[in-house]
């Protein structure tokens, strides 16, 4: 049985373990990144079902690489919820994310959000 | 008695006849022509004289012609006195025909009248009386005795004496009444020339008197004079009228300094009586002030103030002296005029003294004052400026003076002079201005100064005025400069404290995620299955960074409100939208106390509201908590209501602890807590409702609060129901 993968691209080490934690407890097989530089280059890989994205990142910006996504017909199923402790950058960006979490972010909230948002199709599998 | 008649007699009737009709017309004009009466009496004894000398002539008997002559008499020694009383008269020399005067005037007279009808007793007046009967007519002949050469020198002394008057009045006529002149002069020498001619001997007629004749022609053409051309009433009466009511004393010195005229205003001056005055020596009548007479003894021509009296009844005089000439322009006397200025002095004195007043009042103002005129064309005179300048600019008055420009070109700051330039054309125009410039002072110490003029147009003189106020504002200036560093170090402080909550508030996001993320994985068992004790340690963990981050959200928001920076995202939305995930957050608080959460909308209120969806819920959120941690036992309920057409309410009412009246007041300010002892249990950030009273003013709503201590509290609040937001969506 094939897990649905998830991108944790999150440049706080310790946030980074807690949401893959958590989203593991959701039944995701997980992927972590802590910088930029590093998600761009998983871009060119398959698609996973769910993008975990920290607005503030190293090199490449969690904003930026989030319209780079949006703007790939490829990751049209993919699903993104934004972390951030940026309260107004949270707002404007509601719209272009699937969810906006702001920090601090409760493990047991994330991963009730993500199961709620796997796959029904990779559910069953 | 017998009669002849002799055609002599006719012109003597016919000057009797002139002479009647002139005595009646000036007695019936005695009242208003001045000199009438004494013309009259004149008149009235030519009259008597041409008739007796007509009966004379007609007599042909000696004893009948002496009655006749003595009749004359009457008025031969009338004719001369009424003369002079009449040429004085005319002259306006009325103050000398006094009583006593009078008297003595008339005692030769009254004489010669009687020695003329007692003459048989002494022959004084005639010495051979007989008939001469070789003429044309038998006359009366006669040899005058010693009294009537008395006579005769007294007649001609009277006779000269009012000549000279009168003729001195006809040369001092005006050009425009030579035509008068002349025939006052023939009037006046008439008797004269006729007088003359019969003493001389040289009669045109022998044994024939023409005198009461001439004294007819005297009459007529006085009388021509006096009541046809009426210039002998006007003009001296117009000239005793003038001297006589001026105001300004005139008085007359002759050339040995005697007082020989004065008027009523000068007696008044004087202060004693007319006799006490006339013909006396000024030396002598202003004896109290002989400085002043030793002063002006010989001098011709003056004009200079003086002051008489003493105390309360000091006067001021202006006083004139002009030299008085006769006609062959000697010197004759001195006119004095004196013009009572008291009341001038007094008027300039109250103007000095007012001015004194205003110099004062300027004196102790601060600001300094000025007064200038702008000509039509355009140039600037200064007009008055207050001494305090000197204080203001460090330069001496007169510096400004004399040199209008001083002010704009030295005195004003260089990068202010042209807007001073245009507050000055502004005033030049005739408009008010104020203007707040700086001045450069003498020891080069810049101030500050507010100029306010008022301009005043003075259309007579095509000229504006010009009064202007010029304070020294530097210490204001210097406040204000320090009031605003203030503010702005103020809007820096607060723009930093913002930005440092915002920035703390995001920092401290991160940590808490990691204790909260790692508190839960604990929770998960992740790290092994946990003690009871472990267990309810990390809920107790869980539950403080929950606080923690509630109090982070919280002075993340009172940073947005404080700085004006918190819009409000207005959206449409249903009751339940507002409600439902409220209460499902709340009611799990709700339980856990054993309290009861219900919700009562009524239905009246819309189906679909507008406004900031996310900051109504916290506002709900906020009051809910606040009741929660209030109430032990009972309901919490949160009530949707439409109290008019133009709001809706959201209403928190609970069962709890209630809220004393004196803390109510204060309970919308961060940082209040009703009651100190209970804060630990019911811990908040003390934010939440400060931060809903903000939030619902920025909604343009009201939030109050109804409690009674121990009875439970009911928050409420008020909002305006806002337009479908269709068009935002």
């Amino acid at each position: 049985m094939t897990l649905p993968r998830a991108w944790i691209i999150e440049d706080d080490p310790k946030l980074a373990f807690i949401f893959a934690e958590a989203l593991r407890a959701a039944q995701f097989e997980t992927e972590t990144v802590q910088d930029g530089r590093a998600a761009r280059e998983l871009l060119s890989g398959p698609p996973p079902a769910l993008v975990i994205l920290d607005l503030h990142l190293p090199y490449l910006s969690g904003k930026d690489l989030l319209y780079f996504i949006r703007g790939d017909k490829r990751f049209a199923q993919t699903r993104i919820m934004l972390t951030t402790a940026d309260t107004i950058l949270a707002e404007s960006l509601r719209e272009e994310a699937d969810l906006v979490l702001l920090k601090p972010i409760s493990p047991a909230q994330l991963r009730d959000l993500a199961q709620r948002l796997r796959p029904f199709d990779l559910n069953l599998e | 008695m017998q009669w002849q008649f002799t055609p002599y007699i006719i012109p003597l009737v016919v000057a009797a006849i002139s002479s009647m009709a002139l005595t009646l017309y000036a007695w019936q004009r005695r009242h208003t022509t001045p000199a009438a009466t004494s013309f009259a009496l004149l008149m009235l004894a030519v009259t008597e004289w041409s008739i007796g000398y007509a009966l004379e002539l007609g007599s042909t008997d000696l004893a009948t012609m002496l009655f006749w002559a003595r009749i004359e008499y009457l008025g031969i020694v009338t004719v001369p006195i009424a003369w002079l009383v009449f040429a004085v008269q005319f002259s306006n020399q009325d103050r000398w025909l006094t009583r006593r005067n009078l008297v003595l005037l008339a005692i030769i007279p009254v004489i010669t009248l009687f020695l003329a009808w007692t003459n048989e007793a002494h022959s004084l007046v005639w010495t051979y009386l007989g008939i001469d009967s070789s003429g044309p007519f038998s006359a009366l002949v006669t040899h005058h005795g010693m009294w009537f050469w008395v006579h005769s020198a007294f007649s001609y002394i009277c006779l000269l004496g009012g000549t000279i008057l009168l003729v001195r009045i006809a040369l001092n006529f005006p050009d425009l009444y030579r035509w008068q002149a002349g025939l006052m002069l023939l009037a006046v020498l008439a008797p004269w020339i006729s007088n003359g001619l019969y003493l001389s001997g040289l009669r045109l007629i022998p044994n024939f008197d023409s005198t009461p004749f001439a004294f007819t022609l005297t009459g007529l053409a006085a009388g021509w004079n006096l009541f046809r051309f009426r210039f002998l009433d006007v003009v001296p009466v117009a000239r005793r009228a003038i001297v006589e009511g001026m105001p300004d004393g005139v008085i007359v010195l002759d050339g040995q300094n005697r007082i020989v005229d004065f008027n009523p205003a000068a007696q008044q001056i004087i202060g004693q009586p007319a006799a006490a005055i006339m013909g006396q020596l000024a030396g002598h009548v202003f004896a109290l002030r002989a400085d002043l007479v030793e002063r002006y003894r010989d001098v011709l021509e003056a004009s200079s103030e003086i002051m008489l009296g003493e105390g309360e009844a000091r006067r001021y005089f202006d006083l004139r002296i002009s030299p008085l000439y006769d006609r062959h322009h000697h010197l004759s006397g001195r006119l004095i005029i004196l013009r009572d200025v008291t009341k001038r002095k007094q008027a300039e004195a109250a103007l000095r003294q007012s001015e004194q007043h205003f110099r004062q009042v300027v004196a102790s103002i601060s600001d300094h004052i000025y007064m200038t005129e702008v000509t039509a064309t355009g140039q600037h005179l200064n007009l008055y400026l207050s001494p305090h300048i000197e204080m203001l600019s460090g330069y001496p008055l007169a510096k400004f003076i004399d040199d209008w420009s001083f002010w704009p070109m030295v005195m004003i700051h260089p990068d202010d002079r042209a807007m001073a330039a245009e507050q000055a054309a502004r005033l030049a125009s005739g408009q008010n201005s104020q203007l707040e410039y700086r001045l450069v002072r003498a020891n080069g110490e810049i101030i500050w100064v507010r100029d306010s003029g008022r301009a005043e147009p003075d259309p007579v003189r095509q000229r504006i005025l010009i009064y202007g106020v010029v304070s020294d504002i530097t210490e204001r200036k210097r406040t204000e400069v320090e009031l605003a560093l203030a503010h702005d170090q103020a809007l820096e402080a607060s723009r930093l404290k913002t930005e440092l909550l915002a920035r703390v508030s995001h920092e401290l996001r991160t940590p808490l995620g990691a204790i909260l993320g790692f508190a839960e994985l604990l929770e998960f068992g992740i790290y092994g299955s946990l003690s009871k004790a472990q267990k309810t340690a990390v809920d107790e963990i869980i539950d403080s960074t929950h606080n923690l981050t509630n109090l982070v959200n919280d002075l993340l928001d009172q940073a947005k409100l404080d700085a004006n920076k918190l819009d409000l995202n207005l959206t449409s939305f249903t009751p339940d939208d507002l409600l439902n995930s409220v209460l499902h957050k709340m009611e799990v608080l709700a339980n856990n106390k054993g309290l009861s959460l219900t919700t009562h909308i009524t239905a009246d209120l819309p189906a679909v509201l507008t406004g900031d969806l996310n900051r109504l819920q916290q506002i709900l959120v906020n009051l809910i908590s606040n009741a929660i941690k209030f109430t032990q036992s009972g309901t919490i309920q949160v009530c949707l209501h439409r109290p008019d057409a133009a709001h809706w309410t959201v209403q928190v009412i609970d069962t709890g602890i209630g809220i004393p009246q004196e803390a109510q007041a204060h309970l919308f300010e961060p940082f209040m807590q009703v009651d100190g002892s209970i804060t630990r249990e019911q811990a908040g950030t003390g934010l939440g409702l400060s931060i809903v009273k903000q939030l619902t003013h920025l909604m343009e709503g009201e939030v109050s609060l109804k409690s009674e201590d121990g009875h439970g509290s009911t928050f409420t609040v008020l909002l305006p129901l806002q337009p479908l937001q269709e068009e935002i969506l």
